[in-house]
């Protein structure tokens, strides 16, 4: 079992990679999309430059506060972006994990590439590891 | 456990102390007073942590006179396990709605 997954999305939108890189770092258009389902999304914002920020404020069905932030590693319009995302939620945080979004030219618009993966830090992952093979052994008895 | 509570799963497994707390929970049931001295915590400490890993549907506790015992609950290995899952649904959704709202200023 891999200590850390990864998230791997490929879409073809059909507008130019200039266009689809404003859906990302323009604040009212990520407004427009970037939340799930069931869920309020408050603010966000991706700064288009290195050492910008990336900020999210959403309200879950419930009306807990769940709050995203990060820090923008590279940004090259109109193709590549890559930030850090991490969780925050009643006061406490999640793991930090990494965003790479990719815009490629294709024939009738863009090819989107997007990967999210956990930064595994050693001390997480001597404690993920341990704790994943203890739960191999539950696993049968929690279903 | 529902979906809208992805923000409590990431926060409640990104710690190394609710780790720990975790693994302990795995052999047996424990009660508060055993979790915070096997953490090193006061009773508060510790039961700020529970509080977190029992919002996300990790543990659950019963109440037995005074004692409070903890356990990991029946769905804790698919939460747990799964938390990627609640990451790509996250952008599934939001990529479903930027599909939609691309093509509404199209028309």
């Amino acid at each position: 079992m891999p200590v850390s997954d990864k998230i791997d999305i490929t879409q073809s939108f059909g507008i130019t990679p200039e266009n689809l890189f404003l859906y990302f770092i323009d604040p009212r258009k990520l407004g427009s999309w970037f939340f799930p389902d069931n869920c309020t999304l408050v603010a966000a914002e991706i700064e288009n430059r290195a050492g910008g920020r990336f900020y999210a404020k959403l309200f879950d069905a419930e009306g807990c506060e769940m709050v995203a932030t990060g820090t923008v590693l590279i940004a090259e319009p109109p193709h590549r972006l890559r930030f850090s995302w991490r969780w925050r939620a009643q006061g406490y945080s999640g793991t930090e994990t990494l965003v790479d979004i990719e815009i490629a030219d294709a024939k009738d618009g863009s090819l989107l590439h997007i990967t999210h993966s956990e930064i595994v830090q050693a001390e997480h992952m001597a404690h993920v590891a341990g704790w994943q093979s203890a739960l191999k052994k539950l696993g049968p008895m929690a279903r | 456990m529902a979906d809208h509570n992805i923000a409590h799963t990431f926060c409640a497994l990104g710690d190394a102390i609710r780790l720990r707390m975790v693994e302990s929970l795995v052999k047996r049931s424990l009660s508060t007073s055993q979790l915070s001295d096997n953490s090193n915590m006061t009773i508060a400490g510790a039961l700020k942590h529970l509080k977190v890993l029992e919002r996300a549907g990790i543990v659950c506790k019963r109440k037995d006179g005074r004692t409070v015992t903890y356990s990991l609950s029946k769905g804790a290995f698919e939460s747990i396990v799964k938390w990627t899952d609640k990451q790509r649904r996250f952008w599934d959704q939001s990529l479903n709605r930027l599909h939609r709202v691309i093509n509404a200023s199209k028309r």
